[in-house]
């Protein structure tokens, strides 16, 4: 199985309740970080490419929350994983209890066929969300076999606590992309930290785009 | 008088990015727009030095707004490069045919962002 993407505790422990104000000031202080990260870093470097999506994420992340509709966060999350991940399918889902198959909050370019997968290996990739653990899936590796064979290609839980609640589903990226790599973590394991948070304050009616 | 650029893009996300990046390695002013209709009219009044485009956009895309740019008696020299996920040999090929100058995929480098800017900006100074 693709190994666990470590996420800073600090983060992790940002606050399921905290107010949509005191998360944007996180996102902010965090976002500072990166410019800084950024500006010692040659843009030459591949870590400057790294620096500045994280930058854009929390911006991003941040604009969201501050819109404060139902909706924001889910679409900032579909566009973070469209425009700097590359990724042409995805689906942001709930899990509304054991033994329910994922329910779809909102996606991007999901096709009849990933729906359908959803649905009827739903237990069983619910399952795969509630090990908690950011994704990468690698064919290769024992354990992901199951994910890749129904075309998923990361997965980022969104939890409180110990309990995943709901995910970040990544189909099939775009052509030009041949899989994800390890400059993607950081952002997958970004999405995974606050993600819960976020959508803590936002839960709401699903929705999907194109 | 520094140059200006135009950023078009009906996504913050790479708004955000492009702008971080444009205004703390250049010294360019960046203006910009959330679709293409929105890029014509904002490319007419700003008369910007170039312009990053987006295609998928709504409104009116990239390849429209691009065509319709070229129409332009003020924008028919003005270097527009494409910034797309949809790398496609095709879809690079109408962006072409749109009378775009260079192309650019998604998910954004920085140094490609940044050398390909400074690349047409230097050559219209040279001219």
């Amino acid at each position: 199985m693709s190994s666990p993407i470590p996420v800073n505790p600090a983060v992790i422990t940002c606050g399921d309740q905290k107010s949509a104000a005191a998360i944007a000031e996180m996102l902010e202080t965090r976002s500072r970080e990166y410019l800084q990260h950024c500006l010692k870093t040659s843009p030459n470097l591949d870590r400057h490419t790294v620096w500045s999506r994280l930058y854009a994420v929390t911006q991003r992340l941040k604009e969201a929350v501050l819109s404060g509709g139902s909706e924001s966060v889910a679409d900032a999350v579909i566009e973070i994983g469209s425009n700097l991940l590359g990724c042409e399918e995805m689906a942001v889902v709930a899990l509304p209890g054991i033994g329910s198959p994922p329910s779809i909050i909102s996606s991007v370019g999901l096709t009849a066929v990933s729906r359908q997968t959803l649905k009827t290996n739903g237990s069983a990739i619910a399952k795969e969300i509630r090990r908690g653990q950011v994704r990468i899936v690698d064919k290769r590796l024992p354990g992901d076999e199951f994910l890749a064979s129904v075309g998923i290609t990361a997965l980022v839980p969104l939890a409180q606590g110990h309990i995943a609640e709901g995910a970040i589903v990544f189909f099939s990226l775009l052509p030009q992309r041949q899989g994800f790599d390890s400059r993607d973590r950081e952002i997958l394991g970004l999405l995974a930290a606050y993600g819960p948070s976020l959508f803590n304050l936002h839960t709401g009616a699903g929705s999907a785009r194109r | 008088m520094p140059a200006k650029i135009l950023i078009v893009d009906d996504s913050s996300t790479t708004l955000l990015m492009e702008e971080m990046l444009l205004r703390k390695y250049t010294n360019f002013d960046v203006v910009q727009a959330r679709n293409g209709q929105e890029a014509v009219q904002t490319a007419l009044s700003e008369q910007p030095d170039l312009i990053l485009m987006d295609v998928i956009m709504p409104k009116m895309d990239g390849f429209a707004a691009c065509r319709e740019m070229r129409r332009q008696e003020k924008l028919r020299e003005t270097p527009i490069i494409l910034v797309t996920s949809r790398g496609e040999p095709q879809n690079v090929e109408m962006g072409f045919e749109s009378g775009c100058n260079d192309y650019l995929t998604k998910p954004i480098e920085s140094s490609d962002l940044l050398q390909l800017v400074n690349g047409y900006i230097s050559a219209g100074k040279a001219n």
